[in-house]
């Protein structure tokens, strides 16, 4: 998993991770009013999330969520 | 049928919002045109602009025939020259309108725009420059609709009546009418970067299947450098170039001179011109088995000083700017190598299209990556080729092109009406994934896949048998398409990008068969000269029946101003 952490103590809830993801891993947990991480094998870590969030509640790590096969 | 799905009109439909489709309906909507934009991801924050380098590359009038003479030569007499043309000087009138929208380019105190020479003009504020072009399409009346997959193409009476698709996350189908339509989603880049992993083709293989006929398929394959950790790219390695080295400790630019480029007068340097001339140079030392390439800034703080600076002046905005990266990894690169390596992106899309983004099928336009090399505008290279700042301006200026010209004749003509029984029975074939319980998982057709297409050796450094052996790989995965199983709405996504990257590659490999010379990114171990007695041509691909259909035309040199 490639999105290491979503903050519930300062995600306020406001969505913008989820918007921004290109590639649908995060969705929004309507009834608890916060993302979470639905499609962890689709991160692709471009960090939109983790720029975008307000208040810096995401981390991603820098691996992607499936390993990508050789090039040379 | 109504009940079934959501029925949409609208006079000009704009698939996909990347800067070529925003273009394209900023452009359509001036002329009084409906627009709508349909999105698989969310519009503004999608497309490859957003993590780009930034830089568009104006060419005024003055200096548009070196720059064209100089693409030319080096797209090696293979480009459509009227293109080339079209592109370069439409450049600075498109780049200085779009100035106009919005402040994202950078402007000195009497207000002018600040050029970075010789011919490029760098966002300064990344993150204002989509949404200010969305913001300005919604004014002018467009409407979007973002998380809608477009999954196919529908025709009525020879022309391109609108599209089919579904909603990525609630499976709801979607039935667009429309009197034009702008394919504006790029090429096929098989999820291969951590940057440029949105587009799958779809446009390519949507176009393809009513019909239309590709150009320069052969040329889609685009490699880039980067560092070993992120597979991001790094587009400033330029500013350090005497840094890096072989695994030997052999430096790279003493041993490939061209690697120290030499600027032509008057052209930007940078962009993939001077990537392929690296990937080539870092391929060799490691196919000679002295690899691995590294970037050795230690003991040179001076220069990683240089390498930082650079960095945020250009990518400040970019989340895969170098700084940041390395911070995240927690490397110092003063006191550590970092390892450097080849890793695939390719860019182009290989639709073709005449001077105003029309495909050779009616009702049917393509903008931006999707028709780089299909416009032929860049000849016989890849679509991130050429000088710095090219990839950007293409799209901003076929976007343009394609919207007021997909605008225009969407005034003159009468709402399409499609056969629904068409739709419907394209809807059980969209959705027939999601009926299957056990089947091929899409996960495991796409690394199918990116295992025949990644390989330098299959799609860059090409021979017969690689290709033949690559094709006979890219037909049995082909084979079990029509056994993907779905679990949602999307992964029925997923299905349907492994099908257009099937496509895409067997389009790269048929098309790099079928051109037995060495030219642009052609490059054939097994024929390793330029042809220009032979090969003055260009393969176009067409669907005929079930089969791909390829051929050969000649490129009309003898009418061009340039000739080898």
């Amino acid at each position: 998993m490639v999105v290491k952490r979503i903050s519930e103590d300062l995600c306020f809830g406001c969505g913008l991770c989820v918007d921004v993801c290109t590639e649908d891993v995060l969705r929004f947990d309507e009834a608890k009013k916060k993302p979470y991480v639905k499609y962890p094998r689709d991160c692709v870590a471009c960090l939109f999330c983790e720029a975008g969030c307000p208040v810096g509640a995401i981390e991603v790590e820098l691996t992607r969520g499936r390993k990508m096969p050789e090039v040379l | 049928m109504s009940e079934l799905a959501k029925v949409l009109s609208t006079d000009v439909l704009v698939i996909g919002g990347g800067i070529a489709g925003l273009c394209a309906a900023n452009k359509a909507a001036d002329q009084g045109a409906e627009v709508l934009i349909v999105e698989k991801g969310n519009t503004p924050w999608t497309g490859q602009a957003p993590s780009s380098g930034g830089a568009f590359n104006a060419v005024p009038p003055e200096g548009v025939e070196a720059q064209v003479k100089f693409m030319i030569k080096e797209g090696e007499y293979l480009n459509d020259q009227d293109w080339t043309y079209t592109y370069t000087k439409d450049s600075h009138p498109v780049i200085f309108e779009m100035a106009q929208w919005g402040d994202f380019f950078p402007r000195d105190i009497s207000g002018e725009i600040v050029y970075t020479p010789p011919l490029l003009i760098r966002l300064y504020r990344t993150e204002l420059f989509q949404p200010t072009l969305l913001r300005r399409a919604l004014e002018k009346g467009a409407k979007v609709l973002n998380r809608v997959y477009v999954a196919d193409l529908l025709k009525q009476d020879g022309r391109v009546a609108g599209a089919i698709g579904f909603h990525y996350r609630t499976g709801e189908f979607y039935v667009i009418q429309s009197k034009a339509t702008i394919i504006a989603c790029g090429g096929a880049n098989y999820k291969a970067r951590t940057l440029f992993h949105t587009n799958c083709g779809e446009g390519v293989a949507m176009a393809y299947n009513v019909g239309a006929e590709l150009r320069n398929a052969e040329f889609a394959n685009t490699y880039m450098l980067s560092n070993k950790y992120t597979c991001a790219d790094d587009r400033a390695a330029d500013s350090v170039r005497q840094a890096y080295e072989n695994a030997l400790g052999e430096s790279m630019v003493q041993k490939y001179p061209e690697l120290d480029p030499v600027r032509e007068p008057g052209i930007p340097g940078g962009g993939g011109l001077v990537f392929r001339r690296w990937v080539r140079a870092m391929y060799k030392e490691i196919d000679a088995g002295r690899g691995p390439i590294y970037l050795n800034l230690t003991g040179q703080p001076d220069l990683a000083q240089m390498r930082y600076q650079a960095n945020i002046i250009t990518h400040q905005n970019r989340t895969h700017g170098y700084v940041r990266m390395m911070q995240k990894l927690g490397i110092d690169v003063t006191k550590q190598k970092v390892e450097w390596t080849i890793v695939p992106e390719f860019h182009g899309g290989p639709i073709r299209v005449d001077l105003n983004c029309e495909t050779t099928v009616r009702g049917l336009y393509a903008t931006g990556d999707a028709c780089q090399n299909g416009s032929a505008y860049e000849g016989a290279l890849e679509g991130c080729a050429l000088p710095g700042g090219v990839p950007l301006a293409f799209a901003a200026v076929t976007g343009f092109r394609s919207g007021v010209a997909a605008g225009k004749a969407a005034s003159s003509l009468p709402k399409p009406e499609f056969n629904m029984a068409d739709a419907e029975k394209m809807k059980r074939e969209i959705y027939a994934p999601l009926g299957a319980k056990e089947g091929y998982n899409p996960y495991d057709a796409i690394r199918e896949i990116q295992e025949i297409v990644f390989p330098f050796k299959n799609s860059y450094i090409k021979r017969k048998d690689r290709l033949e052996s690559a094709l006979g790989r890219i037909e049995k995965v082909k084979a079990k398409l029509p056994t993907l199983a779905a679990k949602d709405s999307h992964e029925l996504v997923r299905c349907h990008e492994a099908k257009a990257m099937v496509l895409n590659a067997e389009t790269l490999y048929r098309a790099s068969l079928m051109r037995t010379e060495t030219r642009g990114t052609n490059v054939r171990e097994d024929y390793p000269d330029r042809d220009d007695q032979n090969w003055l041509k260009w393969v176009i691909l067409r669907k005929e029946g079930e089969g791909m259909k390829l051929w050969t035309e000649p490129v009309p040199i003898e009418k061009y101003k340039h000739k080898p």
